[in-house]
């Protein structure tokens, strides 16, 4: 018989360790990418004298670029934080504090307050700012899965799109496009989607970028309340497709498992591209499709297989070990995912059906487009809530 | 390119391999000894690739510094070339 014997608060030390340790190889790719992205920027004004320093410097771009990213220190920080999060999920569960975790994972807003409570995060006071800018995206037809994973392009800067579509029977439905990580090379600071928002988005860690997420649909849906002349509370039935990239997609995925959300949304679909959401509990009744390179290893980050389920479809494509950074770009999971949708009926089991059941917004006509970046505002003292500017 | 910002980015990678070199040691000890059953054995063993994985890292950084250093030095004689040809 096995023998577990296990102190909780001991467990939630070591993940604090791990998640420690992640922050400093945060720090130290920053300085290594930034300083050699300050080098690449001199190479541009001025050249280089000779083709030995040429080769000397091309390589040690690629060098920097390498131990910097998703395969080096980026890479190594996210994997420490997907298993601070394990450490602390068994933590709580073995401590029997399941209302705990359940108050951690149970709404973007209140999760800061109730883990902050604990000792586990230390973001309180500090505030979501949401500022509408002109939007990016062009309103055109999506049509297909690939069209919605296009969406995410352009997103920098902390940006969030929302896409309103006319829903088949009457309303509107809505695809919010999550931002990834704007760089492998981020310094923490007032853009929530950076590195220091990952995998801890499933206890909370990333509540702030969630909470902006949040805040950038709700203002447009409530924009098209006003349209509509309907009441702001009307439209949280209309459905909600999430869609994100890297992690982007954890993001969107940790907004369809949070009951808080749900509660004002309906999200009835998330569509991830290269992003580790193996461990996230998406409710059973969220029409999940996530794409994956093989060779990719950031969808790889969380040591664990997506779940085996009807409603989740996990399109792994490729081949080799999960080693090849470049797998990972945005552009490259646009070509794949427009290529299985166009591939011959039932080359690509599941991904017609997952398409058909996403009715709501493809082939949908689109009523409007809007546009939010979301930025951490500066610590408010307690009890002084959220803020937004703008829309 | 100016020498100086070549040197400094090289002693900051070194830095780097210092801090990355002890804290995959850090991983090490805190390998939460008192944790029994298979999912500590499982995640110990994640723990472990981890560490593996930095301490490879800190090769790769150290690896970068050394090339850092080295272009420095050609940016230094190409420099120093380009004097003595002035003069």
């Amino acid at each position: 018989m096995t023998r577990v014997a296990v102190r909780s608060e001991d467990l939630l030390a070591w993940a604090g360790a791990l998640a420690s340790t992640a922050e400093v190889l945060r720090d130290e790719g920053s300085a290594v990418a930034g300083g050699a992205a300050r080098l690449a920027s001199g190479v541009g004004r001025g050249g280089l004298p000779g083709v030995g320093v040429l080769g000397a410097w091309v390589g040690v771009e690629a060098d920097a670029a390498r131990v910097a990213g998703p395969a080096g220190l980026w890479g190594e920080a996210l994997a420490l934080d997907v298993l601070s999060v394990r450490l602390r999920l068994a933590a709580v569960a073995y401590a029997g504090a399941e209302d705990l975790a359940a108050a951690a994972l149970a709404g973007v807003r209140s999760g800061v307050a109730r883990a902050a409570s604990v000792g586990w995060f230390d973001e309180t006071g500090a505030r979501v700012v949401v500022e509408r800018v002109p939007p990016r995206w062009t309103p055109r037809t999506l049509a297909g899965p690939g069209d919605l994973v296009a969406l995410g392009d352009g997103l920098d800067g902390g940006r969030v799109r929302v896409v309103e579509v006319a829903a088949p029977g009457g309303g509107s439905a809505w695809v919010v496009v999550v931002p990834g990580t704007q760089s492998w090379s981020p310094r923490a600071g007032p853009q929530p989607f950076d590195l220091t928002t990952d995998l801890a988005a499933v206890t909370g860690d990333a509540t702030l970028a969630g909470a902006g997420v949040v805040a950038a649909l709700d203002a447009a849906r409530a924009a098209s309340a006003r349209r509509r002349a309907l009441p702001p509370g009307a439209l949280a039935t209309e459905p909600v497709v999430l869609v994100g990239h890297s992690q982007g997609g954890l993001h969107a995925a940790s907004l369809a498992a949070d009951d808080g959300f749900r509660r004002g949304h309906r999200v009835t679909h998330v569509l991830t591209t290269g992003a580790p959401i193996g461990l996230v509990e998406i409710p059973e009744d969220v029409r999940v499709l996530s794409v994956e390179h093989a060779d990719d290893p950031v969808p790889a980050l969380d040591l664990a297989p997506n779940p085996a389920r009807a409603s989740w479809l996990t399109l792994r494509l490729g081949a080799g070990p999960p080693v090849d950074v470049a797998r990972h770009g945005l552009e490259g999971y646009e070509r794949t995912v427009r290529a299985a949708a166009g591939a011959p009926l039932g080359a690509v089991p599941g991904l017609r059906a997952w398409q058909a059941s996403a009715g709501s917004v493809l082939g949908r006509p689109v009523l409007g487009v809007s546009e939010v970046v979301v930025t951490r505002g500066a610590r408010t003292p307690p009890g002084a809530g959220w803020q937004n500017r703008g829309p | 390119m100016d020498v100086a910002e070549v040197e400094a980015l090289a002693r900051r990678v070194e830095e780097a391999v210092e801090v990355v070199g002890v804290r995959a040691g850090g991983l090490a000890r805190s390998s939460g000894e008192w944790w029994e059953g298979p999912a500590a054995d499982a995640l110990r063993a994640s723990v472990d690739t981890r560490r593996a994985r930095l301490v490879a890292l800190a090769d790769e950084l150290a690896w970068l510094a050394r090339s850092l250093r080295a272009l420095a030095s050609a940016l230094r004689a190409s420099a120093d070339d380009g004097l003595g040809r002035a003069s």
